[in-house]
């Protein structure tokens, strides 16, 4: 596979692992129609934006949208942003021999309402090295 | 009988009066939609509901691919909720469904987009 479909890979098994279905944290990637999402899910978007240190690696940011009920106050989201934390600051993961993404520090932006919800979005820049 | 059933009595009754202004489409509908992060797939489990619609109107545009739209009437009681996964199949054509349908509990009216 190419670097992109690797990174998709990489950063996705975060989602699909064990530890982070036990958070019970609806999870959604972009371009999904989330049915019975609830009042509190993510939105996965992978954005390899930047250039890599050789042609099959590849930089970028990962925008993870944490909605929760709109007047909830910002506590929710903060708490889910940690767990975040938890499962990519500062990791190194890899699912594919050859490759590998870098996760660095993370920052929160408080969105606003939407409908019926809050949006915030935690941004996380990666490095993915591809050999 | 309530009013709620009179009007979905007389609504089947207009369906039927419309004779060849109305025809018999298939919505296929798909439930239990989910992702699989593991593989990076969407699955769904589909479900076939005939019916008969009426188009609204019809409409081409050509920017950066060619589109045909139609606006569709439909009975909401028959059809139920639909999703942008939901499909619809009118002469042997697949059609999308857009993301916005309109419902006033009786009638639904939806947007379908097929590329030329």
């Amino acid at each position: 596979m190419g670097k992109y479909v690797n990174l998709e890979k990489d950063v996705f098994s975060v989602f699909d692992s064990a530890a982070w279905k036990a958070e019970s944290i609806k999870t959604f990637p972009g371009n999904f129609v989330a049915m019975n999402s609830g009042n509190e899910f993510l939105r996965v978007s992978i954005i390899p934006s930047g250039n890599g240190i050789n042609i099959t690696s590849i930089s970028g940011i990962i925008i993870i949208d944490i909605f929760t009920s709109a007047g909830s106050g910002p506590h929710g989201s903060l708490v889910i942003a940690d767990k975040l934390d938890s499962f990519l600051q500062g990791k190194t993961l890899s699912t594919t021999v050859g490759s590998s993404v870098q996760f660095h520090s993370s920052t929160m932006i408080p969105k606003g309402i939407e409908g019926s919800l809050h949006r915030a979005s935690y941004t996380i820049p990666f490095n993915h090295f591809g050999v | 009988m309530g009013y709620a059933s009179i009007i979905d009595n007389q609504l089947l009754l207009a369906f039927n009066m419309s004779k060849d202004l109305a025809r018999f489409v298939t919505f296929v509908k798909k439930l239990d939609v989910s992702f699989n992060f593991g593989t990076s797939t969407v699955s769904e489990t589909p479900s076939s509901i005939t019916t008969k619609i009426l188009d609204v109107k019809s409409e081409k545009t050509s920017r950066e691919n060619n589109i045909t739209k139609k606006t569709i009437m439909f009975k909401r009681k028959e059809v139920g909720d639909l999703t942008l996964y939901d499909t619809i199949i009118d002469g042997g054509l697949t059609w999308n469904l857009g993301s916005a349908a309109k419902d006033n509990g009786f009638i639904g009216i939806v947007d379908i987009y097929k590329e030329l």
